[in-house]
């Protein structure tokens, strides 16, 4: 009875938070500074037209992610980048023309266009420390490719993209050895440390001025221009006519200046997103803040509530149907022989999938960013603790009580019910509760795609190499898995019968 | 009556009963003896169904015991573990009136009435039953066993051991109480044990078993009296007395 008043809870907390649906403007964003800001930027726009509510999903992974959040209507538009409109996203395409004319004849068999530039490019560019590169002389790539002992850290998407890296070799004939993958704002950290010698850069990034780079040129002209544009679903401008109005106020708004000083306000001076959008959509020029907000304040700040409801409901609704799913798997293990390895093996194989990946794999299949896939996957892994511990509870139960079960004549169903999931309550219970504390950790990894929680802080904080905005995600997790320590104190009092506590 | 009809038992080339017919009479007692390994507890297990035979049957007054009679049976037999077999997360008062309310037998009034019936029978103080299982002595839970055993009033007791975990004087003191209550209930009782006094004090019949097969059966006398082979004589006297060594 207990379990179903829980199970009717939890619906009732999915159901409310399915039901606030309304006309709603999707915007999304990459995992970098640029791509937050100017998606903050489109959310406030749109939001003030007024007639429709406009959503943020920050810092969505890398591009392909974004893109098919975008293909399958997860998001309504985002900012991107001409040359990777060109060379990443319309792949037969490549080598096109990067005139918005061209790219919409492409974009508009898959229902998206591109619009609104926003007065600036962005383009890749390797850089290195000057002193560096005043040593050896450099000032262009071709003065790099030769030399096969420089240490390149490079972004994992840029190593992978094919107006990245691989377009480098061919192109300069780059002798240097494998680069390393690295983050790309901890890149920075390495090239001023020494560890590395060139990373890859974006010509807006505020760290290039602050760290005194040397950004080579380009003297092949292989990378495109990367003029900021909208890319955005077909249906938007009549879907949102006043919020499309809005946006076309962006239109050669930002020159390259004022793109970095945004990117700057954020990562240097530790404004958040929200207030660079504001002063931005105010016309003012950048705000005047002496200090940055307290620790404290922004731990508390604006969205914790958000974050801790979004938080809760991955990890309670997740863990919840891991248990509905998992304990009648862990007594099918343990009674039907056959099933043991097949059950055990398969849910222990599912526990090595990388988080990462296999988000990645789920975006596809359920064709949708968000919420969905990040509590399939949350649900996934937590099925090997509670199958595993019911499994182990129920095999434990000692011959004699289960013999003496039997032979009493209890029906099959009153001695399951009765005896022998009352006896292997303690185990199963702590099952649950590893799954509750590590879904609350693996839950940080859901704000990648979109499923919000602290992780939000945290891939934040990771973009814009910010230690105050990581530890602002990090600590409410860590807390957040003490309480579900603590609660699970009580429940373990309320299941397990008093002979059998510990 | 139970009948035990040319049934046989091996695990793997392990012969744990060779073919075995017996008859076990109603209302009467049986105690079936020898020692570790000789296949009582084997024969017990199979005529409560809770291992198959590999051959032969079981007939419990005409009825042939089988996979889909098999629950019905167990429902009209009391089985006695020898730790009592009670379940530890239960008290002792819901571990002798569950099976009665899970198939919903009798109502809360009666059960009550049966409980207070069964402990008086097995003297226990009523209070105790409060207890669980882990809050009881050795002795009180086995009465508590013997009370969950009969608390559907069956026509046939199985028990496996029923006091070999209690100290000499607790367990004395047993033997003497089931012997009254067999004597008063006239069930068919089956009581496998090691210790030939107990299996001839408490059994009508003994029924003596060695390396899966019977030896001898008959009284605890016509045992003595008429050994079948050597080894009758030797069980009954490996029984250690007290004073032994000074009688040598």
């Amino acid at each position: 009875m207990r379990l179903h008043a829980i199970a009717l809870g939890l619906l009732f907390v999915l159901l409310t938070a399915s039901a606030r649906a309304e006309e709603t403007v999707h915007v999304g964003s990459k995992r970098f500074t640029e791509s937050y800001v100017l998606g903050e930027i489109v959310r406030t726009a749109a939001e003030r037209a007024g007639g429709v509510r406009a959503v943020h999903h920050q810092g969505l992974g890398n591009t392909g992610i974004v893109f098919s959040a975008l293909k399958s209507g997860n998001i309504d538009v985002y900012a991107e980048y001409t040359g990777t409109i060109a060379r990443e996203l319309l792949p037969h395409a490549n080598g096109a023309a990067l005139d918005l004319e061209s790219l919409n004849r492409e974009l508009g068999p898959l229902g998206l266009e591109a619009g609104v530039p926003l007065g600036f490019n962005d383009t890749y560019a390797l850089a290195l420390r000057s002193d560096v590169a005043n040593a050896h002389g450099f000032r262009n790539l071709s003065d790099l490719a030769p030399h096969t002992d420089l240490r390149f850290g490079l972004s994992q998407e840029f190593l992978e993209r094919s107006d990245g890296w691989p377009a480098l070799v061919s192109t300069y004939r780059m002798k240097a050895s494998r680069p390393r993958a690295i983050e790309h704002a901890l890149a920075y950290k390495a090239l001023v440390n020494g560890d590395i010698d060139v990373v890859d850069v974006y010509s807006t990034d505020p760290k290039i001025e602050e760290e005194h780079l040397l950004v080579l040129d380009d003297d092949k002209h292989l990378f495109p221009r990367y003029d900021a544009v909208l890319l955005y679903r077909s249906d938007l401008p009549a879907r949102a006519p006043r919020a499309w109005a809005a946006l076309q106020t962006l239109k050669g708004a930002i020159d390259e200046k004022r793109m970095t000083r945004m990117n700057a306000d954020a990562e240097v001076r530790g404004l958040s997103f929200d207030a660079i959008a504001t002063s931005f959509l105010a016309g003012s020029g950048t705000q005047e803040v002496s200090a940055r907000p307290s620790f404290l304040a922004r731990l508390f700040g604006g969205d914790f509530l958000r974050l801790t409801y979004e938080h809760l409901l991955l990890v309670a609704v997740s863990v919840a149907l891991g248990t509905f799913v998992g304990v009648p798997l862990g007594i099918w293990a343990a009674y039907r022989r056959g099933a043991t390895q097949p059950i055990l093996g398969a849910v222990g194989i599912l526990q090595t999938i990388p988080s990462l990946a296999l988000l990645a794999f789920l975006i596809p299949i359920l064709h949708r960013i968000g919420i969905a896939p990040a509590l399939v996957a949350l649900f996934l892994y937590s099925l090997l603790p509670i199958v595993r511990n019911t499994y182990t509870g129920l095999s434990d139960i000692a011959p004699s009580l289960r013999e003496s079960a039997l032979a009493l004549g209890l029906p099959r169903v009153a001695r399951l019910r009765l005896v022998e999931l009352p006896l292997a309550s303690r185990a199963i219970v702590a099952g649950v509760k590893t799954s509750a504390v590590i879904s609350v950790g693996t839950a940080t990894i859901a704000a990648f795609i979109g499923a919000g929680g602290y992780g939000e802080r945290i891939a934040s904080g990771l973009a814009l190499s910010d230690n105050d905005l990581l530890l602002a995600g990090a600590i409410p997790a860590a807390a957040m898995a003490l309480l579900f320590e603590a609660l699970f104190g009580v429940v373990e009092r309320w299941i397990i019968p008093r002979p059998l506590r510990g | 009556m139970i009948e035990v009809d040319e049934v046989e038992k091996n695990y793997g080339r392990a012969t744990a009963l060779s073919p075995t017919s017996i008859r076990f009479a109603a209302g009467t007692t049986t105690s079936v003896i020898g020692p570790s390994g000789c296949g009582k507890s084997t024969l017990l297990r199979i005529v409560a169904g809770l291992i198959p035979a590999d051959r032969g049957t079981v007939t419990y007054d005409g009825e042939v015991l089988g996979p889909e009679n098999v629950n019905a049976l167990r429902l009209r037999t009391g089985f006695v573990l020898q730790d009592g077999g009670l379940f530890p997360h239960l008290t002792a008062r819901r571990n002798v009136t569950l099976v009665a309310q899970v198939i919903g037998r009798g109502t809360q009034a009666s059960r009550e009435e049966r409980v207070k019936e069964l402990a008086a029978l097995v003297r226990l103080p009523e209070a105790r039953l409060s207890n669980h299982p882990g809050g009881l002595s050795g002795g009180e839970r086995q009465r508590v066993s013997m009370m969950r055993a009969l608390f559907l009033d069956p026509s046939w007791v199985l028990l496996d051991e029923p006091l070999g975990a209690l100290d000499p004087i607790t367990r004395r003191g047993l033997q003497t109480e089931l012997r009254a209550i067999f004597a008063r209930l006239k069930k068919t009782v089956i009581l496998v044990t090691h210790d030939m006094g107990e299996a001839a004090y408490l059994g009508d019949r003994v029924l003596l078993m060695r390396e899966g097969r019977v030896v001898q059966q008959g009284t605890a006398r016509e045992l003595a009296e008429h050994p079948a082979e050597p080894f009758v004589s030797e069980f009954l006297r490996a029984q250690r007395s007290p004073l032994e060594e000074e009688v040598v």
